[in-house]
């Protein structure tokens, strides 16, 4: 699939502005602060219900403006499908997602049409960060890709709160937390499968890839590390029952997939250690790469890519590997202040957006 | 905006406070209201006002009831040793619309839900147990919505009145989930009303 046309309405610095892209490498060049990673950012939104900045909807909003607006036309195969984003922040707060013009009422209905992948600067956190950042990308990726996970994961959640708001009372009565316990085990089971799976088949092609973008042959590795094991469902409500009472010590829920995260070792080692920033920058890029492959791979059809500052900052052999690997394959919206220092083969059958004055 | 008449505008705001009537649809009947005779208006009044006034809630199910006991509860053909247990009154009308149900009923009026403060103290889960106890119920069907907390309270049920030597049963999973029991059709609730299965 491929992005053909974007429109913007009071989204960050734009006031209404449409912009065409090609079917292969865009390069959109400009100033700092000049409104390049903000294209990028409303097609994410578009694509994905959130910013890959994380920053909230309010925040998108132009300044003085009560509401943004987003149209992209995606082209697949033979078809052209029309997918509409608009959040509101006037009286009621109202987020509305529509495909073909028709309203999308769940969530679940919408992500996962339009597939993106972005590549940028924040994506280290997804090799050295916090869990919680960790489980958060795995967990959309999942997402995209399986809608019975998605479903799960919202229902985790919410018994997650309904367990945490007994603990957090102080009065917790055994057959009242027994009911929440067995709820919240029977989706852990479910869900930390998943993640194994999903955490496994992503293995090789993260290794591949990262050797196919840094030219070594060093090993790379990624390893799930949950917080509660366990067989069967059975399994994980034993450890459940038996944390309790540190849970209501803590008042909170101490163990389960909402405590979980993975480490990615390099030549057998935490990355967090030894890896240089160059590295965990290519190590990013592997990963995300992997979950390119895997997404189209299940969704059968070929993400747009998106990839945000980190290409000027590569050397010229990773950045000819990386482009390498997309070529002839993907739409690729790139920002880069200047196109200069790439060389003219890269920019072969390139459209280039310039928004300097 | 706001039309030439304050009174008009008054009603349209009253009738706009109902479920599924939005200001369009107020604005409608406000003005089929104005238009209408004065005799039919007095009697849609007098049976606003007869329903306030006689309508009650039945002394057993919960139900809504013209008498101190429901018309359910004191019908000799329904079997009194299978209960079905919903959330609300609005639903037992749905279930019997269906016609294929021929035991009695109690509404909890709500499900489980510590996030909104509500424990089984808070609704009429006392008075359901009480009930396993002195009369001659065998099974339980829990017809509760298919949600976190819908679960949660066939979960919680089961945990008490399994001790008690009743069968919990909860309706078999051809509600589609997220599904409102109101906004199910009934074709689909009384093929999970025959599909009911044992909660483990
Ligand atoms: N909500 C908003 N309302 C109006 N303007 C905004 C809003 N949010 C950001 N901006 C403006 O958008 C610009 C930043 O845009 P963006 O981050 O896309 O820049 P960029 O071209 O990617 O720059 P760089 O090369 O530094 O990465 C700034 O000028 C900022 O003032
Ligand atoms: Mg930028
Ligand atoms: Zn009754």
């Amino acid at each position: 699939m491929h992005l053909k046309k974007l429109t913007v309405k009071n989204f960050r610095n734009y006031y209404n502005n449409t912009f065409e892209f090609c079917n292969s490498y865009n390069f959109i060049t400009g100033a700092n602060g000049t409104g390049k990673s903000n294209i990028l950012e409303a097609v994410s939104v578009l694509s994905n219900i959130k910013s890959f900045r994380n920053a909230s909807d309010r925040a998108m909003i132009k300044q003085y403006e009560s509401y943004y607006y987003i149209n992209g036309v995606v082209a697949e195969d033979t078809f052209e499908n029309v997918f509409e984003a608009a959040f509101q922040n006037k009286d009621k707060i109202k987020k509305k997602y529509k495909i073909n013009n028709s309203k999308v009422d769940r969530l679940i209905d919408y992500y996962g049409k339009f597939i993106t992948v972005n590549l940028s600067p924040t994506d280290t956190d997804l090799i050295i960060g916090e869990p919680e950042k960790k489980r958060r990308y795995i967990d959309s990726v999942i997402s995209k890709i399986d809608k019975e996970y998605f479903k799960k994961i919202c229902e985790y959640k919410r018994i997650l709160n309904n367990r945490n708001t007994i603990l957090k009372s102080g009065i917790v009565h055994l057959k009242n937390i027994q009911v929440w316990n067995e709820l919240l085990a029977e989706k852990s089971s479910y869900i930390i499968k998943k993640r194994e799976k999903f955490l496994n088949d992503i293995l090789d092609l993260f290794a591949n890839n990262y050797q196919k973008i840094s030219n070594e042959n060093d090993s790379v590795s990624i390893k799930y590390r949950p917080s509660v094991t366990g067989e069967t469902t059975a399994d994980i409500l034993n450890q459940i029952e038996n944390n309790q009472q540190r849970d209501k010590r803590y008042k909170t829920t101490t163990l389960g997939p909402h405590r979980d995260s993975y480490s990615i070792k390099y030549r057998g080692v935490d990355c967090s250690l030894y890896a240089s920033n160059g590295q965990l920058r290519s190590l990013s890029i592997a990963l995300k790469l992997a979950e390119k492959n895997i997404v189209e791979e299940n969704l059968n059809k070929k993400a747009v890519i998106l990839i945000d500052d980190i290409f000027s900052e590569l050397d010229r052999l990773r950045r000819h590997n990386l482009i390498r690997l997309m070529k002839n394959q993907n739409q690729v919206l790139f920002t880069v202040p200047t196109v200069e220092d790439l060389s003219i083969s890269d920019l072969a059958d390139s459209t280039i957006l310039n928004l300097d004055k | 905006m706001a039309s030439p008449s304050e009174y008009l505008d008054a009603l349209i705001r009253e009738l706009n406070k109902l479920p599924g009537i939005g200001s369009k649809s107020a604005a409608r009947a406000a003005f089929h209201l104005l238009e209408m005779s004065d005799a039919n208006v007095k009697q849609l009044l007098n049976t606003i006002i007869a329903l306030k006034e006689n309508v009650l809630e039945c002394s057993l199910c919960g139900g809504i009831s013209d008498t101190p006991v429901c018309s359910i509860c004191t019908d000799p053909s329904r079997q009194q040793q299978t209960l079905c247990v919903i959330e609300d009154k609005k639903a037992l009308i749905t279930i019997e619309k269906t016609g294929t149900y021929k035991g009695i009923y109690h509404v909890l009026g709500g499900v489980i839900s510590p996030l909104d403060g509500i424990g089984p103290d808070d609704i009429r889960f006392p008075q359901l147990v009480e009930r396993c106890k002195s009369e001659s119920i065998k099974e339980v069907i829990m017809a509760t919505n298919p949600t976190i907390e819908g679960d949660a309270t066939v979960l919680y049920s089961l945990k008490v009145l399994k001790p008690l030597g009743i069968r919990v049963m909860r309706l078999a999973r051809g509600l589609p989930v997220g599904a409102d029991i109101d906004f199910t059709d009934v074709a689909t609730i009384s093929k999970s009303l025959l599909e009911r299965s044992e909660v483990l």
